[in-house]
């Protein structure tokens, strides 16, 4: 993390829908060519990557069903208890996080809602509302 | 069954302590120490027991099903079976074909990450970094403890 990347914002696609990650936590986006497929693990969970000698697992934020192979690029994003992966189909650019704005049900970058991702949840994601 | 590649895997199965096998299950490589692992044979149809030259009758657990990848077996039915001694007795794994047996020097051996919770975490106890790639290291006591009762 450069302090240069504070308050800024990564913004990516995943199956079309915009995202958004904290550039403070962007480690880099790497291709995802080399990624092994583990079992008997969640449906979130890509696979993982060997990534400057280290293991590291990659996962899929989108919403249903198995992570899918269309996501050809990894971001790797600092977590707590080491770095982990997010499958990405595209990387749109870098904005102020000011550009990021609120909206009525979600935030928005020029009127299209954005996911905002955080790496703690994508390894635990947190329990839906019922 | 008959034995595969005897000269092969005698010469393995001798300095097996040293040795990784790695194997093939739908298309994609998994690998484990040969500790314990007694012999290692082709068989013409995946089944749930088999019987040894011995007349000894063991249970087999179908690593195609117990990863979830689809189909019964190899693309031309065939298959292994790796059987291992355990303090239980012996047990196989059924799995499609060998891809290599190397010294464990050619195939370092890296933790699993804390990152990646789950089942998973035991039932592989790290990974094998080979050519460059990640390959899963399979724990063969954790495979039979947690599919044995899924009657897989």
């Amino acid at each position: 993390m450069q302090a240069a990347d504070a308050g800024k914002i990564l913004l990516f696609r995943v199956g079309g829908i915009l995202h958004g990650a904290d550039m403070g936590k962007v480690i880099k986006v790497v291709a995802g060519g080399n990624l092994t497929p583990v079992p008997r693990t969640p449906d979130r969970v890509k696979g993982v990557i060997l990534h400057e000698g280290k293991v590291v697992p990659v996962f899929s934020c989108r919403k249903s069903g198995k992570a899918s192979n269309a996501e050809n690029l990894v971001l790797l994003m600092e977590h707590r208890d080491g770095p982990i992966g997010l499958g990405i189909d595209k990387v749109i650019g870098v904005v102020q996080d000011s550009e990021i704005v609120s909206g009525d049900d979600a935030v928005k970058y020029r009127g299209e809602p954005v996911q905002m991702i955080i790496p703690e949840n994508l390894v635990s994601p947190p329990i839906p509302d019922k | 069954m008959g034995a595969l590649e005897p000269e092969k895997f005698a010469r393995a199965i001798d300095g097996r302590e040293g040795l990784i096998l790695f194997f093939k299950v739908a298309g994609l490589s998994y690998g484990l120490r040969l500790t314990n692992v007694i012999r290692i044979d082709e068989i013409e149809t995946p089944a749930s027991s088999i019987t040894l030259p011995d007349e000894k009758v063991i249970k087999c657990i179908n690593l195609r099903r117990f990863f979830g990848a689809e189909g019964n077996g190899s693309e031309n039915g065939k298959g292994i079976v790796i059987i291992f001694e355990s303090e239980d007795g012996q047990f196989g794994l059924l799995a499609d074909a060998v891809d290599e047996v190397v010294p464990a020097l050619e195939a370092s051996e890296l933790m699993w990450p804390p990152q990646l919770k789950g089942e998973g975490a035991k039932i592989f106890g790290g990974f094998f970094r080979r050519r460059e790639r990640l390959v899963p290291a399979v724990n063969a006591s954790a495979v039979r403890e947690a599919a044995l009762p899924e009657g897989l």
